[in-house]
């Protein structure tokens, strides 16, 4: 399936597709992180009739993003022409900050902190420690 | 520019090199020099940011035991548990500039600093909690932006974290205006009331008209400011009222009007008696606040007290175990070299 | 790194970008996208009592940690008391959706939250009773926390997959309380004569209250919570109260003290939402608007209605 609007052939199968665009949504409220690098992504599928279905871990129990995380990945797997599309979450096994990536690491620890023998300051930074 | 001290010494090679630094638009890090006055000036700067912060977790804190749904609540309450972080961020920042906290939160107490006019007036109903995030939080964001380009280190890399986390605010507060937007006549009107009460003193958090904001200049100079007062209220205007009308709100400015030369929104004149009385604490809420600030820190003056007492005790004990370890050591190893049991 | 696209994407009147906002979507529910089949094998009564209790415990806990905030000791405490109450406000979220769900008669967690009045609350009194001074707060949080620990320990084993989960996913986070509650036992317990002091007093008052806590838990949920107080009360030189016989407290029954902290605020709540039909309302005279009828320029900017009304 393509979006309106596109121009070039996507060689990509539409499963990459999908994993690409969920992989590069940014978590609402630390943008300098994708999903994938925070670790929430769980899974993506593409089943026989193009159906999408992404699966979400939520952080932890009073997370106020949950929503918007589910909100951007939908529109960004419809941007990237699936018309069907469902989210799920999943709760078991629960989301661990173990499961933030090298790369989500660097990312938080870029400008953690201007005094490195404080411990972080914020939210994310102290549960993503 | 370089901008020399009152009675200025000749320049001096540290001189040159921090002037030069600003020049090409790099950053001044903590271990270097830099004149005293950009260093005061970063200080009281940061400091009163970071001022804000805190005193901006009441006006909205009293709501989350009263948010109208459980998920409201938990935005609420992620959102000022944020504010707090802010704070602490940008006092560590300030401390490495020599300052020292315990100084600055006097410093606040007693009104020898500032915090921003904004967090002087009440919430009145959870639709000012979401006015705060669409305004407060836009008019923050629009300031702090430009500051990410900031010639101090530590400062710029504050702002970029702390934009991030506040534009999600933002959009989190426009989405609670939107929903009550969409519901019932009561809440049209609360949002609406909202509106009608925070405006104005939104657009006075870019301080007052640039002809008469005698610090500026030096700041924009040492590049700790980007932008002008004016230059940033504009924006925030511009940015804002299609916002406005998105969501189906009247901005109570009969003067409001699109300026298709200049492509820009003309807007009314704040009311800067008005900036000069809540600056100078005859605002609605300056008492309470700082009060409430000050109560705080009373009250957890034991508790500081004890969490010091009992860091020096375990230090201490620390260092006697290391002691003992190292005669230990000394014990054995004079016993082997005599062959005798320890 | 641009940072103008944090200050543009503020200014963008994208039509997608209300598809985003989570209203209407059924993006509220906490436990949407979770599959939530009751297992046969367990019954829903018994399940919803068990989760509105829990859920409760946190929510009430969660009004008063709210209650701290601007007040707390230092600025690092504000963090870290937010950072709890949130997380039990996460979790009462979680499990009053479950006990709706169990329970099969459409409540869903605002329902509960918001519409149940004191005498159908199940929280134990440990979690309703006012804030005293901050080693009130450390002794309340390490009490409830301990307890509240142990039993979701045993509650991953529970036949509900669904609250088995949720207790798994609040393991951690319970382990961070109870070790922030522990680390301050230690330092107000051993810090000084007046820390001291306080810290005997709130054992005094809310020691009593352990009993409820405890009452009908399994053996291996006892043992676990006095091992865990009586290590940290040791380390922090403060004396082990005897664990009390009987619980005086009947939060479990829906009595409750005058002082239980209501969610609602004091306005009415939210009446239910009516959805707009495009194009269906007026907003009143926008003067600014008025002011650029034939402007020539874009037409939208004329317009009453948001672009992107959604159904």
């Amino acid at each position: 399936m393509v979006t309106a609007g596109t121009v070039t052939a996507d060689a990509r199968s539409p499963l990459q597709r999908a994993r690409d665009a969920a992989a590069s949504v940014l978590d609402p409220e630390l943008p300098m992180l994708t999903l994938a690098d925070l670790g929430v992504l769980r899974e993506v599928g593409v089943d026989a009739d193009g159906q999408v279905t992404a699966s979400l871990a939520p952080t932890y129990s009073g997370c106020p993003a949950l929503a918007e995380m589910r909100a951007d990945l939908d529109a960004a797997l419809r941007a990237a022409g699936f018309t069907r599309v469902e989210i799920r979450t999943v709760l078991d096994p629960p989301w661990s900050s173990d499961w933030i990536t090298p790369e989500g690491r660097a990312k938080l620890a870029a400008g953690v902190s201007p005094r490195p023998d404080r411990p972080p300051t914020g939210r994310r930074a102290a549960r993503c420690r | 520019m370089p901008v020399p001290e009152s009675g200025a010494e000749p320049q001096t090679a540290a001189q040159t090199r921090f002037d030069h630094t600003l020049a090409r638009d790099q950053r001044i890090e903590p271990r270097d020099w830099m004149p005293e006055g950009y260093r005061a000036t970063l200080v009281r700067q940061i400091a009163q940011h970071a001022h804000s912060e805190i005193i901006g977790m009441q006006p909205e804190g009293e709501w989350i035991t009263r948010a109208p749904s459980l998920r409201r609540k938990a935005i609420l309450f992620a959102k000022v548990q944020d504010e707090a972080g802010h704070g602490l961020y940008l006092y560590s920042a300030a401390e490495t500039l020599g300052a020292d906290r315990a100084d600055l939160t006097e410093r606040l107490i007693s009104g020898r600093q500032k915090y921003s006019s904004i967090f002087n007036y009440p919430t009145l109903s959870y639709a000012d909690v979401g006015v705060i995030g669409w305004f407060v939080d836009g008019a923050a964001i629009c300031n702090q932006v430009p500051l990410c380009r900031s010639s101090y280190g530590p400062y710029a890399r504050a702002m970029v974290r702390i934009c991030k986390e506040e534009s999600f605010h933002q959009r989190q507060g426009y989405e609670l205006l939107l929903t009550m937007m969409r519901g019932s006549e009561k809440q049209r009107a609360q949002v609406q009331d909202a509106v009608d009460r925070w405006w104005w003193p939104s657009l006075m958090m870019f301080g007052p008209p640039d002809g008469n904001s005698p610090n500026s200049e030096r700041s924009m100079a040492w590049r700790i400011k980007r932008h002008s007062n004016d230059e940033l209220r504009q924006r925030f205007v511009d940015m804002t009222v299609p916002q406005a009308e998105r969501l189906g709100v009247t901005l109570p400015d009969p003067e409001l009007v699109w300026n298709e030369e200049r492509e820009v929104w003309d807007f009314g004149t704040p009311d800067w008696s008005e900036l000069q009385r809540v600056i100078s604490g005859d605002g609605p809420c300056n008492q309470a606040r700082v009060e409430r600030r000050r109560q705080a820190h009373e009250d957890g003056a034991w508790v500081r007290e004890a969490a010091a007492a009992h860091a020096a005790r375990q230090q201490d004990r620390q260092a006697a175990q290391d002691q003992q370890a190292a005669q230990d050591r000394q014990t054995a190893q004079t016993a082997q070299l005599k062959g005798v049991p320890a | 790194m641009s940072d103008d696209h944090v200050y543009l994407s503020l200014a963008e009147a994208s039509p997608e970008g209300d598809a985003r906002w989570a209203f209407g979507t059924g993006f509220e529910d906490p436990l949407h996208g979770v599959d939530t089949a009751l297992p046969e094998s367990v019954d829903p009564a018994g399940l919803a009592a068990l989760c509105l209790a829990l859920g409760d415990d946190a929510l009430v806990s969660a009004q008063r940690l709210a209650q701290w905030v601007t007040c707390a000791p230092e600025l690092e405490e504000e963090v870290a008391l937010a950072n709890i109450g949130l997380d039990l406000l996460g979790q009462a979220r979680l499990l009053l959706a479950r006990a709706g769900q169990a329970e099969g008669a459409g409540r869903g967690e605002d329902q509960l939250a918001y519409f149940r009045g004191p005498e159908e609350f199940r929280n134990v009194l440990l979690a309703e009773l006012p804030n005293g001074d901050f080693a009130h707060c450390v002794v309340r949080l390490l009490l409830f926390s301990s307890w509240r620990l142990a039993a979701f320990q045993a509650l991953t084993a529970h036949p509900d997959p669904v609250l088995a989960a949720v207790a798994a996913k609040g393991i951690n986070e319970l382990a961070y309380h109870r070790d922030h509650a522990a680390q301050w036992t230690v330092r107000l317990g051993d810090g000084t004569e007046e820390s001291r002091r306080r810290m005997l007093a709130a054992l005094d008052e809310l020691w009593p209250h352990l009993a409820e806590l405890l009452d009908g838990e399994q053996q291996q949920v006892r043992a676990e919570v006095e091992l865990t107080l009586r290590q940290v009360l040791d380390a922090a030189g403060l004396p082990v109260p005897a664990v009390p016989e009987a619980a005086s407290g009947r939060g479990r029954a829906g009595e409750h003290t005058r002082t239980w902290p209501n969610c609602s605020p004091s306005s009415s709540r939210w009446p239910g939402r009516t959805r707009r039909r495009h194009g269906d309302r007026r907003h009143g005279v926008r003067r600014h608007g008025d002011r650029r009828h034939g402007d020539g320029r874009d037409g939208d900017r004329g317009r009453q209605v948001p672009a992107a009304t959604r159904p």
